[in-house]
């Protein structure tokens, strides 16, 4: 090895042979490098100074975009490093010349893949790849009002295309996204690219995110609890209290069956219990009912697990009334 | 009492009935963003949804119905109304700029929600208005 | 506010004559004022996360934008009142760092059940009005008590991204604090000389800490994410306590013993209604694989403990997935995609007294080992095909095979079985073109028993049985569930430019499920929706959005009524 690199060294030092050397480098380093110098004269770029010419508000509100702090100071291309070269388009001021969210738009997309093509930790995933919704649907670049270069408030941007979830949020019980601003899509939807490849150990980890005090685990449970949140509750909006699906008792009593004293018929009057006398009952003949057919959770107070044993030793303490 | 069958002291058993549960929304959304003057800006937004929820009336069953003679299975005809709901609930919400200067501009606005409870549930009549007035000023720099 | 109201009047009449072209968006901006609200009857829905003062309050919101060289900082705040506000500060530095602090608090009216339908006595004889014994009774003990929860959230989140070359490319460190404050209501249930339902407030003081770190990787052509993340649930509310009832004949005051044998406890002020603290451990790992510029390699590793710290019972979770995605085509990407989890929950022996023990015929044990419904093994397994058929359109097929495979939670009456399969088919169309943007999809999906109450109605006749344990002879046969067995799926949207200055969306969606292997009956649900949303730009200075939406909904269940004369 070492020899090798002594004959080296003395093949090089012979003059002629560094002559030709230099010559046959500075010939290929020619051929290749001016190309390139002719072509960012031919690729028709026209520095940021042109564009403010015709878009000063366009080009002064970038500079306070994110997407700035990716480029140096001073730097002429930033406008058409993602707009394409516009040399034809200053001269001939036809938008269709050059990539816009309007005119080109998928020209212009195809720009911001150029950094952002990592499928991971990118957005591209379900919205992306799946429905073909392009960047520009959400993002708008000089837009640095909104998180995120997003085109519009985060609630307002999703419910345009999901408009059914909007209408959810409008219900008599919902989650305080669109109408109360106090909490965002994104709170709980992920768009980092995890929706597709999440691991789905359980939907209800997203629910209990906010409500850990449902996370137990409890000595009592309750079987849907474990199953999957949704079974009960519609976390965009419904028209029950709590996001209920439905009121009680109907959303009880499509697993269980009615409580065995809701068929009693109720006494007529007004009466005290004797061992109660601090009680007085108004009653009729649908006292029952009333009591037993109209909220379960009255009594059923722990419907998402507990640790307290019910009085009833029949039921071995299962019934999650503590 | 006897221990031989139907009559025997203690009874068990099941009646069953079907029914069906509904619910009904209908929600109108309006916005308007507008500049009608030049130094006027007006925000305006408003929702009117109804949402119904309820179940049909019980009246049907089968099973032994009658075997203890005085339960009551007539009652449970009443029970969905236990449980029925019936909102309206009116959002609106005003905005008005008036821009002083360019930099500097004049708000106020106007809140008002108004929750109709028709079926009152166990909460009570939830029936309420909200109004939220705001005056200020907006300065850009 | 009269005051304000004042300045405000002359401040407006005197800047009339030099009002000014307004700036646009993006500009910084501080809006400082004063509010004041008020509530009408009740304010729990119409005001459900708003505050309701009658005085005159300070408000302030703000925007702050600065870029300084390669430094850019983002400032934005909104304070209503003291439980009503929101701030978030981002700084960036470069690419290479960032720091992101939010902070959120708002209010949340409960509802205060006014428990007025838990009101009766039996009748015995209805036919000539004969009172019974069994009395139904309610006591709140706070009835103007409102209720409410106050969150606030607030959440650091730092990112790193070196620029040295080496293999960290994004490391992360995050702590998030939540709290709920406020009162919420709490019942105690006495239900043995009468069903005793007692009410009151309990205060609401609980907090979660999560800290993690996450550190992104790449080693050639593969990233590899590792996120570690500790969770703890604190309750750092007191106990609150209802006087239980002693168990004994309702009419006759007597039988103390015997209605004590069979109840677990009475005549005692105990605790009720209280979470223990708990705290989560998770661990996760990503990788990603470029193997070929067509083909790519996903996987993922998690292993989280959730623990309840008062009892130490522990909750796992494990799971993998691992997913290959090529593509075959410019046109044409192919995922299949494979899932499996476990969950295991700690067996817990739950220490229970005989049934009517040192009573003539009692002493049957009645403690028994509590096995999780959580204990599941849960796999998945999807291939997803799509097809773009041009720049503009494509099309997506997926099918999801789906098993869970529950330890002791039985969805089958028949034969026991624990086990839920679903296949599902999707198949949708989606278009995005200038001016036009469509999708419509179709799904199907079958499963074989899915989650229900495999005993949760219907109890047999029963008609000669003389013993006393009745509670014994009450086995319900029943399956009875809300969800379907067969799903079917569709729905649609499509927006179009009507011109320059308007656009239309109307969107569809429709659902007809059903489940047909029930032993009691055949569930049928259907859901509707339809939308339309009109936008129109008015000249140059107005946007008008007209919208409305319908939803309709219907399922059937079984209504079950146990008959006895117990």
């Amino acid at each position: 090895m070492g020899f090798a690199v002594i004959n080296l060294l003395k093949f090089l030092k012979n003059g002629e042979v560094m002559r030709r050397l230099i010559l046959i480098c500075l010939t290929v380093g020619f051929v290749l490098f001016f190309p390139s110098l002719s072509m960012s004269a031919d690729r028709g770029l026209v520095g940021e100074e042109t564009c403010s010419g015709c878009h000063e508000e366009v080009v002064n509100s970038f500079d306070k975009s994110f997407h700035a702090t990716y480029f140096k100071k001073g730097d002429q291309f930033k406008c058409e490093k993602c707009h394409g070269p516009g040399s034809k388009h200053a001269e001939e001021e036809d938008p269709s010349l050059i990539y816009g969210p309007e005119n080109n738009k998928f020209k212009l997309e195809k720009q911001c893949l150029t950094c952002h093509s990592n499928v991971l930790h990118g957005l591209k995933e379900k919205h992306v790849i799946e429905f073909g919704v392009g960047c520009t649907d959400c993002h708008r670049v000089h837009q640095s009002g909104y998180k995120g270069n997003l085109k519009m408030e985060e609630d307002k941007l999703c419910t345009s295309c999901h408009a059914k979830e909007r209408a959810q949020f409008l219900l008599p019980s919902h989650h305080p996204v669109i109408k109360e601003h106090k909490m965002t899509c994104t709170d709980c939807h992920n768009f980092d690219g995890t929706e597709e490849n999440k691991l789905d150990e359980r939907v209800n980890a997203k629910c209990l995110k906010c409500h850990p005090q449902y996370r137990g685990p409890f000595v009592f449970e309750h079987a849907p609890v474990a199953e999957n949140c949704t079974i009960c509750h519609n976390p965009h909006g419904a028209v029950a209290n709590n996001l209920l699906k439905k009121n009680e008792p109907f959303l009880c009593l499509q697993c269980h069956q009615m409580h065995f004293h809701a068929t009693l018929p109720g006494f007529n009057g007004v009466s005290h219990s004797p061992n109660h006398p601090d009680r007085p009952t108004v009653s009729d003949r649908y006292s029952f009912k009333r009591a037993f057919t109209t909220k379960c959770t009255q009594c059923h107070t722990r419907i998402h697990g507990t640790d307290l044993p019910s009085e009833g030793l029949s039921g071995q303490g299962k019934a999650l009334t503590r | 009492m006897s221990s031989d069958g139907v009559g025997g002291w203690l009874h068990y058993g099941t009646a069953t009935s079907l029914t069906e549960y509904h619910t009904t929304a209908n929600t109108y959304y309006f916005s308007l963003n507008s500049m009608p003057f030049e130094d006027v800006e007006i925000n305006l937004t408003a929702s009117l949804s109804n949402a119904k929820a309820s179940f049909d009336p019980v009246t049907h069953w089968s099973g032994d119905v009658d075997a203890i003679h005085h339960l009551d299975f007539d009652g449970y005809s009443q029970m969905n109304t236990y449980s029925d709901l019936d909102f309206e609930v009116l959002e609106f919400k005003a905005e008005v700029y008036y821009y002083v200067t360019r930099d500097l501009s004049i708000l106020a606005e106007i809140d008002y929600n108004k929750f109709n409870d028709y079926q009152p549930y166990v909460y009570g009549d939830q029936t309420g208005k909200w109004v939220y007035g705001k005056l200020g000023f907006r300065y850009f720099f | 506010m009269k005051r304000l109201l004042v300045i405000l009047l002359i401040f407006t009449l005197s800047a009339w004559c030099f009002a000014g072209e307004p700036k646009k968006e993006n500009a910084n901006y501080a809006i400082i004022g004063a509010h004041g609200s008020s509530v009408t009857k009740d304010g729990t829905r119409a005001a459900e996360y708003d505050e309701a003062t009658t005085h005159a309050e300070g408000s302030l919101k703000f925007r702050w934008l600065k870029t300084d060289g390669d430094v850019k900082v983002r400032w934005e705040g909104e304070v209503e009142s003291h439980s009503d506000m929101r701030f978030k500060l981002i700084v960036n530095k470069g690419r290479w760092f960032k720091s992101t602090t939010t902070y959120n608090k708002f209010l949340h009216r409960l509802g205060h059940d006014r428990l007025k339908n838990l009101e009766g006595r039996e009748s015995v004889n209805p036919d000539i009005n004969k009172p019974g014994g069994k009395f139904v009774t309610h006591v709140d003990y706070e009835p103007d008590l409102e209720y409410y929860t106050v969150y606030e959230n607030f959440r650091q989140v730092f990112d790193f991204n070196p620029e040295n070359g080496g293999v960290f490319k994004h490391v992360q460190a995050g702590f998030n604090a939540l709290s709920r404050k406020g009162y919420h209501q709490i019942n105690g249930l006495s239900h043995c000389d009468s069903c005793h339902i007692q009410s009151k407030g309990a205060e609401t003081d609980e907090i979660t800490y999560d800290f993690w770190v996450k550190a992104d990787a790449k080693i050639g052509n593969t990233d590899v994410s590792y996120s570690a993340t500790y969770s703890k649930f604190n309750n750092q509310a007191g106990k609150s306590y209802f006087y239980y009832d002693i168990p004994r004949h309702p009419i006759k005051g007597n039988l103390i013993e015997e209605l004590g044998s069979r109840t677990l406890f009475g005549g005692q002020i105990l605790p009720a209604d209280y979470n223990n603290d708990n705290e989560m451990f998770e661990n996760k790992l990503s990788i990603e694989s470029v193997i070929t510029p067509k083909d790519t390699i996903y996987a993922k590793l998690l292993y989280s403990t959730q623990k309840n710290k008062a009892l130490d019972l522990q909750l796992d979770t494990k799971a993998g997935s691992l997913r290959y995605t090529r593509k075959f085509s410019k046109d044409f990407r192919f995922d299949a995609y494979f899932s499996y989890y476990t969950l295991d929950n700690d067996d817990y022996y739950v220490d229970l007294p005989d049934w009517r023990a040192g009573r003539p015929g009692g002493g049957q044990p009645m403690s028994f080992l509590r096995q999780s419904a959580y204990n599941r093994d849960v796999s998945y397994f999807k291939l997803r095909g799509i097809y773009k058929l041009d720049q503009n359109q494509r099309l997506t097929f997926i099918y999801r095979y789906q098993q869970i495979d529950r330890d002791y939670l039985i969805v089958n009456y028949e034969n026991n079985s624990t086990e839920t399969t679903k296949n599902l088919f999707k198949i949708r169309y989606d278009a995005r073109f200038e001016g036009v943007k469509a999708f419509v999809q179709a799904s199907y999906e079958d499963i074989d028993h899915p989650f229900e109450a495999y005993n949760g109605i219907y109890e047999p006749s029963f008609h000669n049985y003389q013993g006393t344990l009745w509670y014994y002879k009450r086995e319900r046969t029943g399956e009875a569930t809300s969800l379907p067995n067969q799903d079917f799926k569709l729905n649609g949207s499509f927006t179009v430019d009507l011109n320059e200055n308007s656009s239309l969306n109307m969107y569809a969606s429709y659902r007809d499920g059903e489940n047909d292997e029930l032993n009691t009956y055949k569930m049928d649900l259907k859901y509707k929706n339809a939308g339309l949303d009109y936008f129109v730009q008015l000249g140059e200075t107005t946007v008008l959005t007209l919208g409305y939406d319908y939803s309709n909904g219907s399922q059937t269940t079984l209504f079950a009524v146990p008959i006895m004369d117990g």
